[in-house]
């Protein structure tokens, strides 16, 4: 039984990044069974953080919350000096189609349409003409070893194939943030060893900070700090500097 | 122990039929309710089948003439298409829910043949309840309602006057719900409903896989055929030349009017029935047109979704343009009657207004259709819809890909049926009538030819008015919207 109480856990901080996305005291409760019970971080801009905990621990919903898909009951998450748990829905939304990238284990691709068009979704809602965003998804394609299933739809992809597709269509807008939700729990570990291996390789060539939840330890060695969540809370003895210099696993 | 005694009895499977939630409930109470407005229908088509002598009166002139009776029993009887169309599209209602109820009684033992007799049990318990209420609301109806006078008014001019007048009629029935209807046909009528309803559900579910680790519904992989667009081709475009033809061959309607008007209504049917079953093809068609050049993203999905799943609305969507190409023949009809009449002879306008409240009523019916398709589809698709909201995707734009991807092939359907049903009505009653005119020489009658002219007012309120209410129905399905874009559907088990 976890004992924790808002305000009484620590800040954990990142080490040599700058904060980019800052949580203080988070609280949530699915009705009244509590989630999140007064978590505070900090993510520096470029890193790689991996939560892991057990199943129910609520990482997810740290995550969500981190990534403004949930509104925190207390507390409050910023993203440099942006306050995101106050924030409007439709606010929360615009920052997630602009500046973060979501990636979540299923369903995150539309099985009608194709992969460069899954791809080139955000892009044409924020607004870019169809030529322009169907040459991006492309390229983001291309950079993730799919560029020939442009024109397939996710039903006829591989688990893989349609992770790959699905990693291009987070990082297509090329977000500051990219919030991963157990990225590749659907794979089996050698197609999810070569979805991280590209992603982190990507992600690290635009500076993009990741904050990646998994309850797997190979997903996790990927990231620069892992941090680890029991009952809601941050098992403040278990922050796992897995690499200073954000080498993760390789 | 026989093979017999393995199958679950009847009792048990009417335990399973008729447990579940509130979207169970839901179902059920919809698939009754569709039942008791067929129920209603036929029986009033039975009760001016059977009108007698000493029944009545009644106010309106196509109730009292015994030769405009067969016509209100076949209006009767096609108003029963949407509604039964309705009934058979609330079998989906809640499926995901159901779907889930089916795996699980699969996984403790049940055959597929057992779990569809549980659906099929349901629904004819659903439309059978509803029949019956049906039945008693007709058999109370007419126990209850007493005739009553009617008062019609009448305003005319006379000089630098008005004269107001009002003519106070006998007492009539509204509706014949004094009729005695014969037993067996009472039964008849009652027992048609659930009988089409549960024929309704086999039909809905012969392309359903059940295993015990769900539901599976077999999406026909096959692009629709090109044959029903090419019907609305031949009929749409046959109608329309088929006047101009007739003339340069010297066939005209007094000449030979079995001809003419057998071309005609040939080339009406052929129409009928490419937009009936053709609006998977044209849904498919204008997908295929749109997707590969939109910049829409709500567009793009809706062009998609059509590509992908044509026949998904294609039944409720068929129900709709059926009764609109009907609706679009009776204003054609009624143009063209009412210039060889009267202006004070009110029959006919009156005849034709009640006709138009019974489309209007069948028009509602086939889009309420619209609503079961678009609020299923949109819980089926709730995991991708809750992925898309946390990626950012407003949920205006899903909304709009909702309401396009049901309303957009509609457009060029409804005006499609349209135009036919009024092309139709020219061609088989002629675009110009032979009128007697006696106000020239007394006693003497002048024949002229005079032009019907088109109904544009009658056929854009009826085009306009069925997208209008399409678009209203299908924008209440959109409540379902927020609740399948919550988070949590995205985490919830596949």
């Amino acid at each position: 039984m976890n004992t924790a109480t808002p305000h009484t856990q620590p800040t954990v901080e990142p080490r040599a990044h700058p904060p980019v996305i800052t949580a203080r005291s988070l609280v949530y409760s699915y009705d009244r069974t509590p989630a999140l019970r007064g978590i505070s971080l900090e993510v520096g801009r470029g890193e790689i953080l991996a939560v892991t905990g057990a199943s129910g621990s609520g990482k997810s919903t740290l995550l969500l919350c981190l990534a403004g898909v949930l509104a925190p009951d207390a507390g409050e998450v910023g993203f440099g000096d942006q306050p995101i748990g106050t924030a409007s829905e439709a606010a929360r939304s615009r920052l997630r189609r602009t500046r973060f990238g979501v990636l979540v284990q299923f369903g995150q691709l539309v099985p009608e349409l194709t992969a460069v068009e899954n791809v080139a979704l955000p892009l044409l809602l924020a607004g870019r003409r169809r030529a322009a965003a169907v040459t991006a998804a492309r390229t983001w394609l291309d950079r993730f070893g799919v560029a020939d299933l442009a024109g397939t739809r996710p039903p006829d992809m591989s688990g893989g194939q349609s992770q790959r597709v699905a990693v291009a269509r987070a990082l297509v807008t090329e977000p500051e943030v990219l919030f991963a939700d157990e990225p590749t729990g659907a794979l089996d570990a050698l197609a999810g060893e070569q979805v991280m291996a590209q992603l982190v390789r990507v992600a690290r060539e635009a500076g993009t900070t990741v904050v990646l939840v998994t309850h797997d330890a190979r997903v996790a060695a990927y990231g620069d700090r892992e941090l680890v969540m029991r009952d809601g809370a941050l098992d403040a003895g278990a922050v796992v500097e897995v690499s200073a210099a954000g080498g993760g696993a390789r | 122990m026989s093979h017999a005694a393995d199958r679950p009895r009847w009792p048990t499977t009417l335990r399973l039929a008729l447990a579940g939630g509130r979207a169970d409930g839901m179902r059920i109470g919809l698939t009754a309710l569709g039942a008791a407005g067929a129920a209603v229908a036929l029986l009033v088509a039975a009760s001016v089948a059977v009108i007698g002598p000493n029944d009545g009166p009644y106010p309106y002139e196509v109730l009292t003439q015994p030769g405009l009776r067969p016509g209100v029993v076949v209006v009767m009887l096609l108003l029963c298409v949407p509604i039964l169309v309705f009934v058979g599209l609330c079998t989906r209602v809640g499926a995901p829910a159901r779907d889930r109820r089916l795996a699980a009684i699969r996984m403790a033992g049940a055959t597929p043949a057992e779990v569809r007799r549980v659906v099929w049990v349901e629904t004819g318990l659903s439309a059978g309840l509803g029949s019956l209420v049906g039945g008693a609301a007709w058999l109370v109806g007419g126990a209850v309602v007493q005739p009553s006078p009617q008062v019609v008014r009448t305003d005319s001019t006379d000089g630098g006057g008005v004269i107001f007048s009002e003519l106070v009629t006998a007492p009539a029935y509204p509706l014949p719900v004094d009729v005695a209807v014969p037993w067996w046909l009472l039964v008849l009528c009652l027992a048609l409903v659930p009988a089409g309803a549960t024929l309704s559900a086999r039909v809905a579910m012969r392309r359903v896989g059940l295993s015990p680790f769900g539901v599976v519904r077999h999406e026909r992989s096959r692009p629709p055929a090109l044959a029903p667009a090419v019907l609305v081709l031949v009929g749409f475009v046959g109608l329309a030349a088929w006047e101009p033809i007739a003339a340069s061959t010297g066939l005209s309607l007094e000449q030979g009017l079995g001809a003419y008007a057998g071309v005609s209504a040939a080339l009406f049917v052929v129409t009928l029935v490419g937009l009936v079953f053709g609006a998977a093809s044209i849904a498919s068609l204008l997908g295929r047109l749109l997707a590969p050049r939109t910049g829409s993203p709500a567009l793009l999905i809706a062009s998609r979704r059509l590509m992908a799943a044509p026949f998904t609305a294609s039944r409720a969507a068929a129900a709709v343009t059926f009764a609109v190409l009907l609706g679009a023949a009776v204003q054609g009809t009624r143009a063209n009657i009412l210039v060889q009449t009267d202006p004070g002879q009110t029959f006919y306008a009156d005849t034709f207004d009640q006709l138009d409240v019974v489309l209007a009523l069948g028009i509602v019916i086939a889009a309420a259709g619209l609503l079961v398709i678009t609020a299923e589809g949109i819980v089926t698709r709730r995991r991708t819809l809750a992925g898309l909201t946390a990626a950012g995707t407003p949920r205006r734009t899903l909304a709009a890909a909702v309401l396009v991807e049901t309303v957009l092939p509609l457009v060029p359907t409804v005006l499609l049926a349209a135009t036919a049903g009024l092309l139709a009505a020219r061609g088989v009653l002629g675009s110009s009538v032979q009128v007697y005119d006696s106000s020239g020489i007394a006693g003497d009658p002048e024949a002229r030819m005079v032009g019907v002219p088109v109904p544009w007012v009658e056929l854009g309120t009826l085009a306009g008015g069925t997208i209008a209410v399409v678009l209203v129905v299908t924008a209440s399905a959109l409540i379902f919207l927020r609740r399948s874009t919550n988070i949590s559907e995205v985490r919830a088990a596949a």
